[in-house]
């Protein structure tokens, strides 16, 4: 739009346009109708092209008239300075168009530059994201009830520095406050596994603490204990270590199938309440214990420990 | 004459070659020689791992079982086999004890009911009974589990049931009264694995350890536990079991 603008009076500034042939004539004839009515002069008018007029009468013409006339062919004015800022805000005051002014300029950022800018904008989300995360870690507690601690009970097997050695402080029953008492899962009323018992949560090397408690000295139980919120930290430990270790001698590698089903269990709608299938998941959980514990526990003879007991009974 | 000898030289040198390969091919893998001095009569500890395998394609029980550990702890005379899986933690501890009626307990350590009962040694004898005059056919198929070379061994038990072992000679074999599947294996197995129907479920040995173990490993709980009689092929539910946890 500017330079539109800035063009038309280039154009403007070296535009000629002649008069018409008899102007001058009828202007000087007009002047000495008003002014020169009482002196009877005549001169001689020289047009613009240079070409002698002659009027007869009253064209007689003093040398001193001729003299002005030929200084003001000869006049020049030399022409203000060109400004455009001028020139288009004077425009702008009569038309009120503003002109489209050009943008500042931009500085970009080199390739490498906008690789820091990323890794930075990136770097700073996981922060964020992590510092939520472990807030919300922090926040849940772990309630305490029962006094069969797996890893310090008489019963356990635990090694310190290649000894197996069972720990003494099995009646060391700390009762943990719990910050949070909705940890005790919300399960469906037909779900038992999760109505009672505590909960318990492993630290960063997968190890359940030895100040907290398996449910009724269940893994499985504790497992599906845990609120629908707060299980995905324990099971992204789990995926990350691939097993929970319960004291130096016994662990439980959790195969990624048993790992998917966990995590399904453990999915929720939008009101964080557990989907349909997951529900479903929970019902198959507590038929595959009731199961076990009909074909281990009810004195058939069936043994766990043994390998043939076990696998047909698995794979039934 | 000439060519025939360039011929035969080339021949013979990839012959020569192709010996070699196979040679290094066949070389056994550098396996520890007999370890005299782990006697597992006295003091040991052996870990074996659970796998399972499956073509089931949905998740089932047997998941549950899945990267469990099964542990063995010899101590003199006392032993324990100790079950620590998702779905049951499970121990059997053989004693010494005086008392003929408790000189085996089976004691399930987790869930709601948990119990145990005691088992005389006949008892035990009884339930295992599926071993009784089982079979072992040894091969030469041999695998290195723990930097031990172990061969293969087929046990068939009197039903026609198969289980398959690796064992090594360099390790004494445990105790058949432990371990009355093996009683004919002539070492200690390493691995073993039984197949049924659509699944094989894979013992592996992780660790062997001839640390001391403490005292309390082999020690029976006593609270905490409800008495049940052993009663083998009982079909009454919960009739033999106490309902106050005995309290010795």
């Amino acid at each position: 739009m500017a330079d539109k603008h800035i063009d038309i009076l280039k154009s403007l500034r070296n535009c000629h346009i002649k008069p018409p042939s008899n102007l001058f004539k009828k202007i000087w004839r007009a002047l000495k109708m008003t002014n020169a009515t009482a002196q009877n002069t005549s001169f001689t008018v020289t047009d613009l092209s240079g070409q002698n007029m002659t009027n007869s009468g009253d064209d007689e013409r003093t040398a001193g008239e001729i003299e002005i006339f030929r200084s003001l062919q000869n006049y020049i004015i030399a022409p203000p300075a060109f400004s455009t800022l001028k020139i288009s805000d004077t425009v702008q005051n009569s038309t009120g168009v503003y002109p489209v002014r050009k943008s500042a300029p931009i500085i970009r950022l080199k390739y490498f530059g906008r690789v820091a800018a990323a890794v930075l904008i990136i770097g700073c989300g996981i922060w964020i994201y992590n510092n939520k995360r472990s807030l919300k870690n922090e926040s849940v507690a772990v309630n305490v009830s029962s006094t069969n601690v797996l890893s310090g009970s008489n019963n356990s097997a635990s090694a310190n520095s290649g000894s197996v050695k069972s720990e003494s402080d099995n009646n060391k029953t700390s009762k943990v406050v719990p910050e949070k008492s909705a940890l005790i899962a919300k399960a469906d009323k037909h779900n038992h596994i999760s109505s009672t018992g505590s909960l318990r949560k492993t630290n960063s090397n997968g190890i359940f603490s030895p100040h907290e408690k398996l449910v009724d000295n269940d893994i499985l139980l504790t497992l599906v204990s845990y609120n629908y919120t707060d299980y995905m930290p324990l099971l992204s430990e789990i995926k990350k270590n691939n097993r929970i270790k319960l004291d130096q001698f016994s662990y439980v590698t959790i195969s990624d199938k048993m790992n998917e089903v966990l995590k399904k269990m453990y999915a929720t709608k939008r009101n964080n309440k557990p989907t349909r299938k997951a529900k479903r998941l929970r019902a198959k959980i507590e038929k595959w214990k009731k199961s076990d514990e009909k074909y281990f526990d009810s004195n058939s003879g069936n043994n766990p420990t043994d390998v043939i007991d076990l696998s047909e009974f698995i794979f039934k | 004459m000439n060519i025939k000898f360039l011929f035969l030289f080339s021949l013979s040198l990839h012959v020569f070659f192709i010996n070699v390969s196979a040679q290094n091919a066949a070389t056994p893998v550098a396996v520890s020689t007999v370890d005299s001095s782990i006697n597992n009569d006295n003091l040991f500890t052996i870990v074996y791992d659970i796998q399972v395998k499956t073509d089931k394609r949905k998740t089932g029980i047997e998941e549950t079982y899945n990267g469990g550990i099964q542990t063995i702890f010899i101590n003199n005379k006392q032993a324990r086999i100790r079950l620590v899986s998702l779905m049951r933690i499970e121990s059997i501890f053989f004693s010494a004890s005086d008392n003929p009626e408790r000189q085996v307990s089976i004691i399930k350590e987790s869930g709601k009911t948990r119990y145990k009962y005691y088992l005389t040694n006949e008892q035990w004898t009884l339930a295992n009974s599926k071993y009784d005059n089982d079979s072992c056919q040894l091969t030469n198929d041999s695998l290195v589990i723990l930097n031990y070379l172990c061969r293969k061994a087929i046990i068939t038990l009197k039903d026609g049931r198969t289980l398959t072992a690796y064992y090594t000679n360099q390790l004494k074999p445990v105790n058949s009264k432990i371990e009355p599947a093996f009683s004919c294996i002539p070492g200690l197995v390493l691995q073993y694995e039984y197949t049924y129907k659509k699944g094989t479920i894979i013992y592996t040995a992780n660790k062997i350890s001839q640390n001391s173990i403490d005292n309390n490993i082999f020690k029976v709980p006593v609270k905490g536990y409800a008495v049940k009689k052993y009663c083998l092929k009982c079909t009454t539910k919960g009739s033999n079991i106490s309902s106050n946890p005995e309290i010795d």
